[in-house]
């Protein structure tokens, strides 16, 4: 595996120094990291792998780095000398050159006793101290979890296979300290029996080879099995883990013998060659010992370019080849190389043609113990200028002898059978509802709908398939058989125009016919386009802040280091066994996956502080997640984005109307965590739609929306901000998916839900793009001039917070020491400013555990309490999407109560209304992007309120409320003193306060001085009497902002005037007010926000929203002695009638003034 | 956040004229025109030519969009110019044919996100009338050249600004009759002057700062050309036809 590779390396190149020359009884290992030097001014940096550690990490890591202009030459002269103390004490120090830029400094932790320990680093050069860096850890008590126990492995869309059983690769989050070695675990069924399975450490916790497992990889082979989804009750397999638990070995593990030609496999039933010189795919393939196919050295992966030339995989003479996971169960080889041109050397590489080579593959074979069948994830990345380059046909052949039939699946109904002629038969899938199969001369001999994604191909030596997964979501695709090959086309190569649709009509241009139909393959996006959206939105623009000018974009755009991964599915079986082909081919269509139970996943803290899906529990919320979470995905199908190009990218903007989107930046890859949603959503619930959802969408982002190849001859740039450069990601400039403006760190990435996908299914082309393509440009790459500009971690706000969100993420995924050298610098910006924008402050508290941050948040939420939500914000914990702050407070300090500010925050009510607008298709109901800015949270703010004891009444949330009358009613009940406590800011000239007695005749009065009050009291003394007492306090709008209760009686405000008049009050901030019917008939509440605000009407136990706008409408209720909440956004608010409010129900009674006469 | 691109483009009335500019340009006056206002009048039906000289860079790598309309929005032709430098000594020609239509036609050019008549390139035609320019329209040549306009039809007064320093303008005579050092009008935009004008008749704008800007004040536009001979003014509605509804028929 190449994590262990990696990890052994650097573990040789440590030289253990024990604090030469210097006391202390710390002892390190250091080693030395390359690192590039690119800036232009010398800076030192120490940074920790994390502020917060225990025993439960093991190991600490602090890295050293320097940046010296001078470079290598300098370098040689450098030192790195550095202390650790514990208060005064002096614990350890130690010495070392740092020659190649960057110190990795590792230490046990596990000696250290709780408490801070501060770093301090000198850097020398020879005696003199050229700069100095400070760091801190603090090391703290921790309970380990459970070492050993039984996690549930669901397999929510189950196992669709009649017999048999098919491979699963699954990925089981630990809480960290509870599973050190990857295979002291066991796979279970039901019943208790063992099965084989296969286990990989697939992240850990800590930076070394012993840390605690954090993703454990799983395989194993499951049995056909019905879907756990929705009922969650029929769990099949089990994982149980624990110190020297083992399972039973497979019957008869894979075999794969190095040899000097290449890879020979033998999974049991099935042996074959993978070449490295002449990749072929696969060769010399044989059934139980018997050959199926002929050996072709043409055979394998090909292209054709608009001139005719056949470039082929097979040609290619430098292929590297390597076995990436080894089991008995599963292994994966994976071969790389270029597609070279029939007749050349392979030697010459050019953007345009001619060229030798034209495009890369990354393919990988994926090979089962037992199985006389082989996955193939071939990922073909374009090395060519799009807008000059077309192609004919892009495909994969296996060589066949004598073949003589064909079957095509077809989704829904019997296969299309067919006898092969000479010229062969084809199913193609013109439209993604719409597929032909014809003959070899082009006479259609079936027309449909649907292919079901797979073939079968009958020889007189044995039936072969070929599976593909979504076919016609992805089309055009072709399944061809002739005699002598089977070929699948990734892009066809009998494709036609299609008359009939009008490419640049409003509800066809988001499909960018230009790419999906036609004989060649041509990604140039016409002008046509340009002209079409300037004309549907009339609008004449070329800005990027526009749907025309990003339609412009998208002309200019070029596809050079997009990829196109085809997934697909080979399996071999004697000629009379068809029917075991077509049931293995729709199981794997059905892409079978074992999710660990979401109350296990959340636990372990892998996501965060997260709840799981609790239907039963918070219907609303999970409702408002469903409907929000579904609703692209939806209208996405229901106006048939389908096609290779586009299935899934998703959109930034909403619905214009049916059919049609609004084009402003239509694919927008990463831009509000989209990437990762549906991700979380799956592993927090299990529902098999959101996997789907997910899968689509990240194969779209690590295919086009990402660049994996770069040339440096070729002199097209992106006119629009950053940089394009391996491993950036595409933002929003641009109607296509592979369209400009990408970027490498900055509020446009989304690298965690790559990792989460990685590690929930083990696909390795996903931690291909994190680690080979991204993390090794982020790494060794930073001298490349488009390097600074695809770097937008430098910028405030979103830009620097989601960089360390990102940063943190990947360190945790790769603990690469050099991470750390970027840290430093987004680290110190978000401190200062914490915008959320992704999962910063989530990986700063958690995962970094910065004391800091954690103060900062607990001040942002008394900050907010004390100003009613007016807070100056001076840590920026309110800026960017920061809902999720409460959650993160309730989790730093559960005595804060700090779940009724998320609830609160959370809008339940009116975002209820929006996520039924959005599933409901309604158009405009909301840009698409907001989706996830809202949902990403809401699993954290339920995680708060579960653990708080599911309390979300707002009555429980004792905040003071802006103030919304001039004259106040209490009541007293018992003849004492009570003093009134005015709390908030008074302008110019102070506010006089007078207090009227049950006999209407003053009590007291006084002045409250100008000036900020916590609070202002005036006494009102014990008189004799009790009943009801009005407070007049005639407060100027806007400069005086006063908030209620003003006293600890029953205390109630009447907003409208004496008349009952309907009316409109000023509020200085949003208000939560409680009222009821004044008796026990049911009335009707009738209160409005004004201008285009929000409001709601919460039942009295907050859990239902009565009423909800977002736009000001008014709010009609029915309210009963029950009693309900009134949320209200704005500044101006109205009723009819006169409601008597309080800021809780106990404090609520109806003033005599009022009661019936 | 702003696009620098899109508020270059928002100024779309914009022209820029580079006059003088010896050496590699020669010493013919050149001028390099406009965001989207290059005027030419076509008096009768004929074949005429377009010359683009400048350069579709590399990040417009589809080419810049040449289109020619009439006052009625029609377009009239369209065209893409490949990516490339064109010379002065080899242009792009883009040619119209005879088609049964003259008058008055604009030439809007667009490309990756900038504003191609302007930074990128100049258009020219072999029509007796071609003009530049809108609301307003800078000459970066100033002061050494001095660009001419013709008084619109049935105004006899106008009111004409520089965005910076001094602005003359002159009779065919070499006479200044106005001249925003005396009695200025302050404008936001910078020193304006009000001054009478012959109808029909040719004048000549003289400016003492590089880079400034001629302004016009409404109703008024102004459209610059490099002689007194191929001056005139466009039909009303040409500038603001719409000449991309129904261009994505």
């Amino acid at each position: 595996m190449r994590i262990a590779h990696a990890a052994r390396a650097r573990i040789c190149a440590f030289v253990l120094i024990a604090a030469a020359g210097v006391s202390g009884a710390m002892e390190f290992r250091v080693s030395d990291v390359p690192w590039q030097q690119v800036a232009r001014t010398e800076s030192f940096t120490a940074c920790m792998e994390r502020e917060e550690c225990s025993a439960l990490d093991r190991a600490g890591r602090v890295v050293f780095a320097v940046q010296t202009p001078a470079q290598e030459a300098d370098l040689a002269a450098l030192a790195v000398r550095w202390e650790v103390r514990q208060g005064t004490r002096r614990v350890g120090a130690g010495a070392a050159p740092i020659p190649k830029g960057m110190l990795d400094v590792t230490f046990d932790l596990t000696d250290l006793t709780p408490g801070r320990y501060d770093v301090a680093a000198e850097l020398r050069r020879g005696a003199d101290v050229a700069a100095r860096a400070n760091t801190f850890f603090r090391v703290i008590e921790a309970r380990p979890p459970p070492a050993q126990g039984r996690i549930a492995l669901h397999l929510p869309a189950g196992v669709p296979l009649k017999s048999g059983s098919h491979p699963i690769s699954t990925g089981v989050p630990f809480p960290k300290g509870a599973l050190w070695k990857a295979a002291d675990a066991r796979v279970v069924r039901a019943d208790g029996g063992a099965i084989a399975a296969q286990f990989s450490a697939r992240a850990r916790w800590g930076h070394g080879p012993d840390a605690a497992i954090r993703w454990l990889g799983v395989d194993f082979q499951a049995e056909g099995a019905p879907a756990w989804w929705p009922e969650r009750k029929d769990t099949r397999y089990y994982l149980e883990f624990g110190p020297g638990l083992s399972g039973p070995g497979a019957s008869r593990p894979l075999r794969i013998e190095e040899r000097p030609e290449g890879l020979r496999v033998d999974t049991g039933p099935l042996q074959f060659l993978v070449r490295r010189a002449g990749f072929n795919l696969l060769d010399q393939v044989a059934l139980n010992g018997r050959e199926v196919l002929p050996s072709a050295p043409q055979a394998g992966l090909y292209l054709v370019d608009h001139e005719g030339s056949v470039y082929r995989a097979a040609n290619d003479r430098e292929t590297t080849l390597a076995v990436e996971e080894r089991g008995p169960l599963r292994a994966v080889i994976r071969v790389e190389g270029w597609f070279v041109r029939d007749g050349v050397a392979g030697t010459q590489t050019d953007w345009k043609l001619p060229t030798e080579r034209l495009c890369r593959h990354v393919t990988r074979i994926e090979v089962y113990a037992g199985k006389p069948y082989v996955r193939v994830l071939n990922t073909w990345i374009l090395t060519f200028d799009s807008l000059s380059i077309r192609l004919r046909d892009v495909g994969i052949a296996l060589p066949l002898r004598d073949g003589s039939a064909a079957e095509f699946g077809v989704e829904g109904s019997a296969p299309a059978r067919t006898a092969v002629p000479r010229e062969g038969a084809r199913l193609v899938q013109h439209l993604s509802d719409a597929f032909a199969v014809e003959d070899g001369t082009g006479r259609l001999r079936q027309a449909g709908r649907r292919s079901a994604g797979w073939v079968i191909a009958e020889t007189p030596a044995a039936a072969v398939a070929v599976g593909h997964r979504d076919t016609w979501q992805r089309f055009p695709k072709e399944f061809e058989v002739l005699p002598d090959a089977l070929r699948f086309h990734i892009w066809p190569a009998h494709g036609r125009i299609h008359p009939e649709i009008r490419e640049t009509a409003a509800e066809e241009i988001h499909k960018l016919w230009f790419a999906h139909q036609g004989r060649e393959l041509n990604l140039a996006m016409p002008w046509a386009c340009y002209w079409a959206v300037c004309d549907q939105r009339d609008e004449f623009r070329a800005g990027i802040y526009s749907g025309a000018g990003t339609t412009m974009a998208g002309v200019h755009a070029s596809a050079m280091g997009a990829a196109v991964t085809s997934d697909l599915f080979l399996h071999f079986a004697p000629p009379d066994r068809a029917e075991e082909l077509r049931d293995t081919a729709a199981c794997f269509q059905a892409a079978p996956h074992a999710l660990p139970d979401p109350k296990w996943t959340c636990d372990s803290l892998v996501l965060g502080w997260l709840q799981p899906y609790e239907p039963e529990r918070m219907k609303v919320a999970e409702e408002i997640i469903e409907n929000m979470a579904k609703a692209p995905w939806e209208t996405q199908n229901a106006t048939k984005d389908f096609g290779m190009w586009i299935y899934r990218a998703w959109h930034n903007a909403a619905l214009k109307a049916p059919g049609q989107w609004d084009v402003y930046r239509l694919y927008n890859a990463t831009h509000h965590y989209d990437a990762y949603l549906p991700w979380m959503l799956y592993a927090r619930s299990g529902d098999p739609e959101y996997l789907a959802i997910a899968r689509a969408h990240m194969r779209m982002l690590t295919d086009a929306q990402m660049i994996h190849h770069d040339d440096p001859a070729y002199p097209h740039r992106e006119t629009w901000s950053n940089g394009r450069i391996v491993g950036s990601t595409r933002h929003t400039n641009g109607f296509v998916p592979w369209g400009g403006d990408h970027a490498l760190l900055g509020h446009l990435t989304c690298y965690n839900g790559v990792i989460l996908a990685h590690c929930l299914t083990g696909d390795l082309r996903f931690r291909e793009v994190v680690v080979d393509e991204w993390q090794r440009t982020l790494l060794t790459d930073r001298a490349n001039p488009q390097y600074a500009r695809a770097d937008r971690s430098s910028g405030v706000g979103r830009e620097a917070s989601n960089s360390l969100g990102e940063l943190l993420d990947l360190y945790q995924f790769t603990h690469h020491p050099a991470i750390l050298g970027l840290l430093p610098k987004v680290l110190d910006i978000h401190l200062g400013r914490m915008t959320t924008w992704g999962l910063p402050n989530l990986n700063i508290v958690l995962l970094y555990g910065s004391e800091r941050a954690r103060r900062q948040i607990v001040e942002g939420i008394h900050e907010r309490r004390r100003t009613n939500a007016q807070s100056a914000d001076p840590h920026g914990v309110w800026s960017g999407y920061a809902y999720g702050i409460p959650a993160l407070a309730a989790a730093i300090d559960p005595g804060l109560g700090a779940h009724l500010d998320g609830w609160t925050m959370a809008g339940i009510g009116a975002m209820r209304a929006v996520a039924a607008d959005l599933r409901a298709q309604k158009p405009g109901a909301m840009a698409f992007c907001l989706i996830p800015d809202y949902v990403t949270y809401l699993p954290w703010t339920l995680w708060a309120v579960a653990q708080a004891g599911g309390d979300v009444s707002p009555g429980a949330l004792k905040l003071p409320q802006p103030m919304i009358v001039r004259r106040v009613i209490v009541r007293k009940d018992t003849d004492r003193d009570f003093d009134i406590a005015v709390n908030g800011t008074v302008g110019d000239g102070g506010l006089a306060v007078t207090v009227l007695g049950p006999d209407g005749k003053v009590a007291v009065s006084g002045r409250v001085p100008p000036g900020e009050h916590k609070p202002w009291t005036l006494r009102v003394p014990k008189d004799g009497r009790t009943g009801e007492y009005v407070i007049t306090l005639p407060y100027r709008e806007p400069k005086d902002r006063l908030t209620a209760p003003l006293t600890a009686l029953p205390e109630v405000y009447v907003p409208n005037n004496a008349e009952g008049k309907p009316g409109w009050w000023w509020q200085h901030g949003a208000t939560l007010y409680f009222t009821r019917s004044r008796g026990d008939a049911v009335e009707t509440l009738d209160i409005a926000a004004h201008g285009r605000s929000s409001g709601s009407v919460l039942s009295r136990d907050g859990t239902d929203t009565l009423a909800a706008t977002l736009i000001g409408e008014r709010l009609v209720v029915p309210v009963g002695p029950e009693g309900v909440w009134v949320r209200l956004n704005s500044v101006y608010a109205g009723a009819k009638g006169q409601p008597v409010l309080s800021v809780a129900p106990e404090r609520w009674f109806l003033p005599a003034e009022l009661m019936p006469k | 956040m702003c696009s620098t691109w899109s508020a270059a483009l928002r100024a779309g009335a914009a022209a820029i004229l580079l006059a003088g500019i010896a050496g590699a340009q020669g010493e013919r006056p050149v001028i390099i025109s406009s965001a989207y206002d290059a005027f030419f009048r076509e008096p009768a039906d004929r074949e005429w030519r377009l010359f683009f000289t400048g350069e579709v860079p590399v990040y417009s790598w589809a080419g810049a969009a040449l289109v020619v309309h009439d006052a009625t929005g029609r377009v009239v032709h369209r065209e893409v110019i490949p990516r490339g430098v064109y010379p002065e000594d080899k242009p792009y020609v883009v040619t119209l044919k005879p088609d049964g239509l003259a008058g008055d036609f604009r030439v809007v050019m667009v490309g990756h996100q900038i504003q191609f008549l302007g930074p990128c390139g100049m258009v020219r035609s072999d029509l007796p009338f071609e003009t530049y320019g809108g609301a307003r329209a800078t000459v970066a040549g100033a002061p050494a050249h001095k660009p001419w306009f013709r008084a619109p039809e049935g105004v006899t007064t106008m009111k004409l600004g520089a965005s910076k320093g001094r602005l003359r303008v002159l009779d065919r005579a070499g006479k200044a009759i106005a001249d925003t050092r005396q009695n200025p009008l302050k404008e936001k935009g910078g020193d304006a002057v009000e001054f009478p004008v012959t109808p029909g008749q040719a004048y000549q704008v003289e400016l003492d700062a590089a880079g400034a800007a001629v302004v016009a004040y409404a109703p008024e536009r102004i459209h610059l050309s490099h002689s007194p001979e191929q001056a005139f003014n466009p039909a009303p509605g040409l500038a603001e036809a719409k000449f991309w509804k129904g261009a994505g028929q």
